[in-house]
């Protein structure tokens, strides 16, 4: 039955369980901006900056939630935080390199999201329910846009092939955490989704081998990493630093500016 | 004061991108109530990121002033693009923009009227728009895209 109210320890689970959500498209949207004006193409820059657009927008619809459940309000998670306190994953933490790491990386993610999203909408709760379908209706076109991007980049000539083919395999020393939820995280048991979450990594795998038979590419068995910090538990890149203090800067300055 | 003269004000405010639209003709309004004098207007965000939410808020407080409005965005029920009135996808074409698809098929050109038209990219100059290319006629056009 879809409920419109959650019992107290469900707040408190599932608030666990979407901040990360929420953190990942947080923090991509703030990276895809560092693009802008930088794209390969015009057409490139427009699709960046829609895409970072509703990356953000996602994320404040996921933090308004957390917010109606009670805490924190959505400003307050997204400035009041110190950097080991956000719960983002190593991937999405990228600063702006190759671009053919974006593509990578952002296909890698949105096939993973995609999956994460489905399990989201096991979680019986209204207004996630309306939120899910509403951000699953926009990250489709985001899945489509980079995994045509894969393909444009291994049917591009020598270079192009040779950079995302690099870029797919470095890629994967960066996936370790994505899977991770926290390790006591009572949300999973209370909506029965430790399966789910178990058998995500898997399902990713299956998903992304596809894919290279599809482009007729060598398909060597790979592993998931295990994280060596995990973004899951706080623990980031020094790169993130210079990020968490560039978006905390306004609000370090006028403490009663809004979003 | 009424709600159907709520709604007559709420089809003076205009899609900002697109001036011919209204927001009536969009499908956003998902719910009008009159509560003592207050009226509180819900509005369903066609993409959840919208840059223009904040703006069309004001444009409805404007259009139903004197009466003191809440605007209120809500996700109750997903907006899709099904919600767009017939008026809706008459506007838009006027507009230069064709409509969204429903289902699966060839977006006719807004410009010539043949289907013999591509996808150039599903991301345009807004979140909601984008980009084809008519192979008939040759020339780029926007389609508001189905979601
Ligand atoms: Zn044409």
């Amino acid at each position: 039955m879809i409920v419109e109210i959650l019992t107290d320890a469900e707040r408190v689970a599932l608030q666990r369980i979407l901040i990360p959500v929420a953190d990942d498209e947080w923090i991509l949207g703030h990276r895809g901006s560092e693009w802008l004006g930088l794209a390969p193409d015009l057409e490139e820059d427009l699709a960046l900056s829609s895409i970072t657009q509703d990356n953000l927008g996602h994320a404040q619809l996921l933090y308004d939630i957390v917010a109606d459940l009670g805490g924190y309000s959505a400003d307050q998670w997204v400035y009041a935080r110190s950097p080991s306190e956000w719960k983002h994953c190593q991937l999405v933490e990228m600063s702006r390199q190759d671009w053919a790491d974006l593509v990578a990386g952002r296909f890698v993610y949105e096939t993973f999201d995609e999956m994460r999203l489905q399990m989201l909408n096991l979680i019986a709760y209204q207004p996630l329910q309306a939120a899910v379908t509403k951000i699953r209706q926009e990250k489709m076109y985001h899945l489509q846009h980079f995994e045509s991007w894969v393909d444009t980049l291994v049917l591009g000539g020598q270079s192009a092939r040779q950079r995302i083919l690099e870029a797919l395999t470095d890629v994967y020393a960066q996936i370790g955490d994505m899977f991770v939820w926290e390790e006591t995280n009572p949300g999973l048991d209370l909506w029965h989704l430790n399966e789910t979450a178990r058998g995500l990594p898997q399902k990713w795998v299956t998903r992304l081998q596809g894919k290279y038979e599809s482009l007729g590419l060598p398909w060597h068995t790979r592993v998931i990493p295990q994280a060596e910090s995990n973004g899951r538990l706080g623990q980031h890149a020094e790169s993130f630093f210079p990020l968490w203090k560039e978006m905390t800067s306004v609000r370090e300055i006028a403490p009663l500016s809004g979003w | 004061m009424s709600t159907d003269e709520i709604w007559d004000r709420l089809k003076t405010v205009a899609d900002p991108e697109i001036p011919n639209l209204s927001i009536v003709d969009l499908g956003m309004v998902d719910r009008v109530e009159i509560d003592q004098g207050h009226v509180k207007v819900d509005l369903m965000p066609t993409f959840v990121g919208c840059p223009a939410l904040h703006w069309i808020e004001q444009k409805v407080e404007e259009a139903l002033a004197p009466y003191p409005t809440t605007v209120k965005f809500v996700y109750r029920t997903p907006w899709t693009t099904e919600r767009l009135t017939a008026r809706g996808r008459e506007r838009l074409l006027e507009w230069g923009v064709a409509p969204p698809l429903n289902q699966p098929g060839p977006v006719t050109c807004p410009l010539c009227g043949s289907q013999k038209t591509h996808l150039n990219s599903a991301f345009g100059p807004s979140l909601c728009r984008a980009i084809y290319y008519c192979d008939e006629c040759q020339q780029p056009f926007e389609a508001m895209k189905a979601i």
